[in-house]
């Protein structure tokens, strides 16, 4: 995966794309604008319309027509809003689409030619779903980093992904693979891993960061363990602080109906959220000195590094040089 | 924080006593700082809002055996400050470094008292507080679009009650307020002996001269006695702390205590004040600089500003920056 790169040439955003409200200046890190970024659900874009929605601080437009073709582009001020009926989309500002695992990808930049594997989502017996799409008033890296947390689960999720006095996190492992930051053998104790599980359960878990602002779960499916069901965020950066948290469910699960599975989800994004919320600074500081880190948080230590080696700057706060 | 430091070393008023029970916690904000305010075995304590761990907000979390425990990991404080429990690592010794922010708290006049320094002095005196013929109702917190210098001069301002408060404090035909002498001390300033004619000076509904006492006691507190000529021992006193919650935000609360009319029922006192901090919120929101001006060439005074003008030069000398220009 290319992670660097100039400016794509032709559809550079400027200043008038940028919405009201948003920090003055586009994204300046050339890490990000040059990635794909998730910007919808595909079963949640409105068919041969305009839809809307804030990517890296800019006004994107985007449509799926009726023959499944998607488009994105960069609105111009006063260009017709959302909902408005669309026969094509405009010439000018043309982003790249791409349709991928039930969501609408693009980029600002000159993203690389695939995404993220994710193998799995074509398993036949697996059900992919969207569980929602959260406005949540912080930035991606801290979505991500909370996401990869087990140690917060018996108080922000009590009773659901941890309970006391089941707080222990016992050491797990931790790598870079392939340019991915993987974490594995990550066991804990777990009063309902997951909307078809019946009763508390010494889960192990493994997590994938292939993306700076994508975040995979996976864990033993209960009707099949030799197949995992996933669970992801990946979080749309609006502004660097202010992201869509797309929360993507692919599991194994004959019994729960859809609303079950994304109820579970939900309940548990809902409890994450005030936390996310109020947490000061917004940015993820990447200095490792920065907020007191222990053994346990060894996933976020290297999620971190890997930021910084990546060269991120966009929803963080760079360590001094 | 907001750098001034003659605020950052004084007093401030963050809560009524109430607001924060045994175990409880709650989060205020005092010059542009969010605090953690919570109370263990009667016992007070203010931090810095923030779990050194994740940045996360202490006062989301819950008071327990071993001190405040943060929302997000469990991280555990004592009353000092230390981390004493990482959950996550329930055998290991927490590090050091992890520890909270610790400032001052106390508990006066049924108010919750915070200084983010080095307090030079004591929290402001209220000897009304202490007397048994008193009683004590409590206006506010009063919210202000303002800073903090703006609303207390307004406090301290007599030449406004006939315009503002007609019908209450003063009456525009009658409007003269008589000459006041202002002594002026390092500790703050008193001004004795302004009389004025007010339709209702106290909430029982009764006109006449009324003889007003003006104190400020510190940069953002202030005091005022309200006597009665030929009443000799009924007073209604008010004692008046302005929380400056960040330079454009400020938190009014304000004690009212009688000696007399004790007909006059606790709820209806209270509405009778607060129609008064009503008629004053939109004036003081409405000045324009925002930034009270020490210069005194830089606004018009005159014979019945004394108050005002004192407060501003007493304010000069010790130094203030914040809400001043």
């Amino acid at each position: 995966m290319s992670m660097t790169g100039p400016r794509a040439e032709g559809a550079a955003p400027s200043d008038r794309h940028r919405a009201e409200g948003a920090a003055p200046g586009l994204c300046e890190d050339p890490v990000i604008w040059n990635q794909w970024h998730v910007i919808s659900a595909l079963d949640e874009i409105e068919v041969g319309a305009v839809n809307e929605t804030l990517l890296l601080g800019a006004r994107v437009g985007f449509t799926v027509s009726g023959d499944g073709e998607p488009a994105a582009w960069l609105a111009e001020p006063g260009a017709p809003p959302a909902g408005t009926p669309i026969g094509r989309p405009p010439e000018s500002g043309e982003l790249p689409t791409k349709p991928e695992y039930g969501y609408l990808w693009t980029s600002l930049g000159a993203p690389p030619d695939e995404l993220f594997a994710l193998p799995e989502y074509h398993h036949p017996r697996r059900r992919n779903m969207n569980a929602g799409s959260i406005l949540t008033a912080t930035s991606a890296p801290r979505v991500v980093e909370n996401f990869l947390d087990l140690a917060h689960f018996p108080y922000v999720h009590a009773g659901s992904l941890g309970l006391e006095p089941h707080t222990e996190v016992a050491d797990y492992d931790v790598e870079v693979v392939g340019g991915e930051v993987h974490a594995t053998k990550c066991d804990f104790f777990v009063p309902l891993v997951g909307a078809n599980f019946g009763g508390p359960a010494l889960t192990r878990y493994r997590y994938r960061v292939p993306h700076p602002f994508c975040v995979m779960l996976y864990y033993d499916s209960l009707p099949d363990p030799s197949i995992e069901d996933v669970v992801a965020v990946w979080a749309q950066p609006m502004t660097a602080e202010r992201v869509r948290a797309h929360n993507y469910m692919g599991v194994i699960d004959d019994t729960s109906t859809d609303n079950e599975i994304k109820r579970y989800q939900l309940l548990i994004f809902g409890q994450d959220k005030p936390i996310l919320e109020n947490q000061n600074p917004k940015r993820l500081p990447l200095d490792p000195r920065a907020e007191t880190p222990i053994r346990a948080d060894k996933s976020a230590i290297a999620y971190r590094r890997w930021l910084a080696d990546l060269g991120v700057t966009y929803g963080v706060i760079p360590a001094a040089a | 924080m907001i750098d001034d430091p003659v605020l950052v070393d004084d007093w401030h008023v963050v809560a009524r006593a109430g607001d924060v029970g045994e175990s409880q916690v709650i989060g205020v904000r005092l010059l542009g700082e969010d605090l953690a305010v919570w109370r263990r075995n009667g016992r007070l304590m203010a931090w810095r809002d923030l779990c050194p761990h994740r940045g996360t907000r202490l006062s989301l979390g819950r008071v327990g055996e071993r001190g405040l425990a943060c929302p997000y990991h469990g991280w555990t404080y004592d009353e000092s400050g230390r981390c004493v429990l990482i959950p996550s690592r329930p055998e290991q010794k927490p590090p050091e470094r992890a520890g909270a922010t610790v400032y001052r708290a106390t508990e006066r006049h049924g108010l919750i008292w915070v200084s983010l320094g080095e307090p030079r002095r004591g929290v402001p005196p209220f000897e009304e507080w202490d007397d048994p013929s008193f009683r004590h109702v409590l206006g506010g917190p009063y919210e202000f679009r303002a800073g903090a210098p703006r609303v207390v001069e307004n406090f301290l301002d007599v030449t406004h009650l006939p315009f503002v408060h007609e019908g209450i404090l003063g009456d525009p035909d009658r409007a003269e307020v008589g000459a006041y002498e202002v002594e002026v001390t390092p500790d703050g300033i008193t001004a004795r002996d302004i009389r004025t004619w007010a339709p209702d000076p106290d909430g029982s509904g009764v006109p006449g001269p009324a003889t007003w006492l003006y104190r400020v006691l510190a940069p953002l507190t202030a005091y005022i006695s309200l006597s009665h000529p030929g009443r000799r021992d009924d007073r209604y006193a008010m004692f008046f702390a302005v929380t400056p919650v960040d330079e454009s935000a400020s938190v009014g609360w304000m004690w009212n205590s009688l000696n007399y009319n004790h007909d006059l029922a606790d709820e209806d006192f209270l509405a009778y004040v607060d129609e008064i901090v009503g008629q004053d919120r939109p004036i003081v929101e409405s000045q324009r600089p925002e930034l009270l001006p020490l210069d005194l060439q830089a606004e018009l005074h005159v014979r019945g500003d004394r108050t005002s003008i004192a407060y501003r030069r007493w304010l000069k000398d010790l130094g203030l920056t914040f809400g001043t220009a």
